[in-house]
């Protein structure tokens, strides 16, 4: 393990501590139309970065300071946000930030691991809060943002952008405007070339990728079907290609790399998910389909197909260009929910179900106690969410 | 319930224990034809006989069936033989009083030990329908009776006489994609889930009845059983009589074979066109293999695609083939391709993705893990 991986470890393990000296409030005050929304950043890696990109697109908005654990992730968070006039401010300790810079709101995107040990202070530091998917990676820390948010003074919003996908938005308006009938089946696949690696493999850190990364689709199914809970889940999951890196063979719990998950809501609605890593290319890309009574929608080209006899296939929406496609749109609303006092389409009732349901799929999957890859049927229940 | 319905499950009901005690199998000449019998001349019995009749090996020469239409039918496709066929209603009475070489069995699947155990008992080949029947007690008294047979026992998976199923799949077995990581396949119709399949005490299930054909395909790329496996299944069209025990119009499968490679599986019906359509995806460290078009995939930076064989063009491809190649077998005494211990592996496969989605005891659909050891198989 190395240090950076040291130091994220004992980060979360300072948590319990962290939350409790947590700045008493440093939030702004009412924000006109035309004020500049202020805005920090916890967690400078690759994703921090690239939302940072996105928001320096955005007009009116400031980064008025920058946190991570390492200089180099701060240092090449400043060259981004270099033309923000005051230049940020570039912190290592989030309180400390927290604690001396007025802020309207707060992103954190830190790994998923550490977004309760951010969140939960930025919140109760009374900002708005925008974090990276999933919530976090235990019921438990899931929980605690929760409570948090709901109790919060600003909102929180969490990183589904599919919610702010006009193709998707289309679409799923129209299957629960009723159009499509019943929802009979659901279907997902995540197919790529790449390989699973860094801090994602450590499932304390990660919850594994079906949590890191295929949440995105648990938050669309769990869109599509209302924010309503599902009932079971029962899932396989598999290492298929050992990691031989001495970091990497530290870790105690590793992240899947193959997964095949099935979850049922009631009226026994299943949703039959895939999640591969290592593929060819013709195997790859995004598949999201709602089956209904009368045809299906495949959401990320935004195509209606009604069954045999009911009608032509028609267009719902633009067709999603990427699976990132929405980011711009989650961080511009973000932006615009803060100035004009607005509520988020992703916010901690959305992003719970969404992220629960992941946790579910990696215990369905996963015996911690032997360490192996061994499937259960997991009921919601059996989380024992206490929200 | 219909009569024909009763007739079936009585039929079901009156087990294997009256078996007629044979026409013994006769040496066929280099000329000979091949005399046939066929019991069960529904949709795919008279399937079956169209085919035939354009094999010249074979001459049929009695047709069985429960309901007397279909025998008549079944002899109407098969005018071009003289002597005419016989109509039976009565399979006893067609294997006491015919001299046959073969039978084809394609009654219901719960009804095909029934059939094709006092068929192999009385010397004779036989041909029968997948799966092999609907339970694993059926199952294993198939697997005995053929394992001891003079005759041949072939089970209609087509899919192993389609050349590029073949092809691709010894690919894999000879080493050309590295280790296989995973497997995937769907099969979604637009049509629903008719007549009696929708019977589990005699379809088995659905699963079982249609995608047994795709649990074969998988088990022959592993060569071996899945260890466990837990599905989920439901029924989504609204029916005016459903039976008791009612099968799933929709189900989402996962098997773990040794090695934890998952096979996951979605059988849908009822779907739009566009979501509709065949697939059989193996993925491997080296390559994926899509066994449909016959399509070898490499990984990136590991070469370019490659045909490995013809793309099938329909479901039934391979229908024709194993006819063809059951008339060979008996020629040459051979081991057919869909021999017993395939058909087993397939069988049983298709019991356990039933038997995962579905509670016998509370007649709901209520996903649990199934072992391979929970089936009880004694074969």
């Amino acid at each position: 393990m190395t240090n950076k991986d040291v130091n994220r470890r004992s980060f979360i393990q300072t948590t319990s501590i962290g939350a409790s000296v947590i700045a008493a409030g440093s939030a702004r005050n009412v924000l006109g139309a035309n004020d500049e929304v202020v805005l920090g950043i916890i967690g400078t890696g690759g994703r921090g970065q690239s939302l940072l990109k996105r928001i320096t697109n955005i007009p009116n908005v400031r980064i008025a300071c920058i946190c991570d654990l390492r200089e180099n992730r701060r240092e090449q968070a400043a060259v981004i946000c270099e033309d923000y006039n005051p230049k940020p401010k570039l912190y290592s300790e989030f309180r400390d930030m927290l604690d001396k810079e007025k802020l309207d709101g707060c992103i954190v995107a830190t790994e998923v691991g550490n977004h309760a040990h951010c969140v939960v202070p930025v919140l109760e530091t009374g900002l708005n809060c925008f974090s990276e998917k999933p919530m976090d990676c235990t019921v438990e820390k899931v929980d605690r943002i929760v409570k948090a948010a709901r109790k919060a003074k600003g909102f929180y919003q969490v990183g589904f952008q599919r919610r702010y996908n006009p193709g998707f938005m289309k679409s799923i308006e129209h299957i629960h405007n009723g159009e499509m009938g019943k929802i009979t089946f659901l279907q997902g696949q995540w197919q790529w070339t790449w390989s699973v690696g860094g801090w994602v493999l450590d499932v304390d850190m990660s919850g594994g990728e079906l949590a890191e990364q295929a949440c995105h689709h648990m938050d669309v199914m769990n869109w599509v079907m209302n924010n309503t809970p599902p009932v079971r889940c029962a899932a396989m999951g598999a290492i298929t290609v050992p990691h031989t890196e001495p970091y990497e063979q530290k870790i105690e719990h590793l992240s899947e790399d193959h997964s095949a998950v099935m979850f049922e809501f009631p009226g026994g609605v299943t949703f039959s998910y895939t999640h591969l890593f290592y593929c060819c290319e013709q195997f790859c890309g995004e598949k999201l389909w709602v089956y209904t009574e009368k045809g299906g929608v495949d959401l990320p080209q935004a195509m209606k197909y009604p069954r045999a006899g009911m009608g032509d296939p028609e267009r719902l929406g633009p067709e999603s260009p990427d699976w990132d496609h929405g980011t711009y749109e989650e961080l511009a609303a973000f932006v615009d929910q803060i100035r004009n006092n607005k509520k988020p389409l992703s916010d901690q009732e959305t992003g719970r179900v969404s992220t629960l349901m992941s946790l579910m799929g990696r215990k369905a999957m996963y015996k911690r106690k032997t360490k192996s890859f061994e499937p259960t049927v997991v009921t919601w229940e059996e989380l024992g969410s206490t929200t | 319930m219909g009569k024909i319905t009763i007739s079936r499950r009585s039929f079901i009901g009156t087990g294997a224990a009256a078996i007629a005690v044979g026409t013994p199998r006769r040496i066929l000449g280099a000329n000979d034809s091949i005399t046939l019998g066929i019991i069960g001349c529904g949709g795919r019995g008279q399937r079956l006989l169209k085919a035939i009749t354009n094999i010249p090996a074979y001459r049929v020469v009695a047709a069985c069936d429960l309901i007397q239409d279909r025998a008549d039918t079944a002899a109407q496709i098969c005018e071009q033989y003289k002597p005419k066929v016989k109509t039976y209603i009565d399979f006893r009475q067609m294997l006491r009083r015919e001299k046959l070489d073969a039978v084809i069995v394609t009654t219901e699947e719960a009804n095909h030990g029934k059939c094709v155990i006092p068929v192999l008992e009385a010397g004779l080949h036989c041909f029968s329908e997948k799966p092999m029947d609907t339970t694993v007690e059926k199952v294993d008294q198939i697997t005995r009776a053929a394992r001891k047979a003079k005759g041949v026992y072939q089970i209609g998976y087509q899919r192993h006489y389609v050349p590029s199923f073949q092809q691709s799949i010894k690919h894999i077995h000879n080493g050309g994609v590295g280790k296989v990581t995973f497997l995937q396949g769907m099969w979604q119709w637009a049509y629903g889930v008719g007549g009696r399949y929708r019977d589990m005490e005699i379809s088995g299930c659905w699963f079982l009845a249609q995608a047994c054909h795709h649990a074969d395909v998988m088990t022959w790329v592993m060569n071996g059983n899945p260890l466990r496996c837990v599905a989920m299944g439901s029924r989504m069209e609204e029916y005016e009589n459903p039976p008791e025990y009612c099968a799933e119009d929709h189900s989402a499968i996962a098997f773990e074979f040794p090695g934890n490679v998952i096979f996951s599986y979605t059988h849908l019906m009822n779907c739009c066109d566009q979501f509709c359509g065949e697939k059989l995806w193996v993925y491997a460290e080296k390559a994926g293999i899509d066994l449909i078009k016959g399509m070898r995939y490499p990984r990136p930076g590991m070469g370019e695609p490659e045909r490995l064989g013809e793309e099938s063009p329909d479901w039934d491809e391979g229908t024709y083939q194993e006819l063809e190649a059951f008339a060979k077998h008996i020629r040459n005494h051979e081991k057919p391709l869909s021999n017993v211990e395939v058909g087993r592996l397939a069988t049983l496969t298709g019991i356990m993705g039933g038997k995962a989605m579905y509670n016998w005891k509370k007649k709901q659909f209520e996903p649990s893990i199934v072992t391979w050891d929970d089936l009880g198989s004694t074969t």
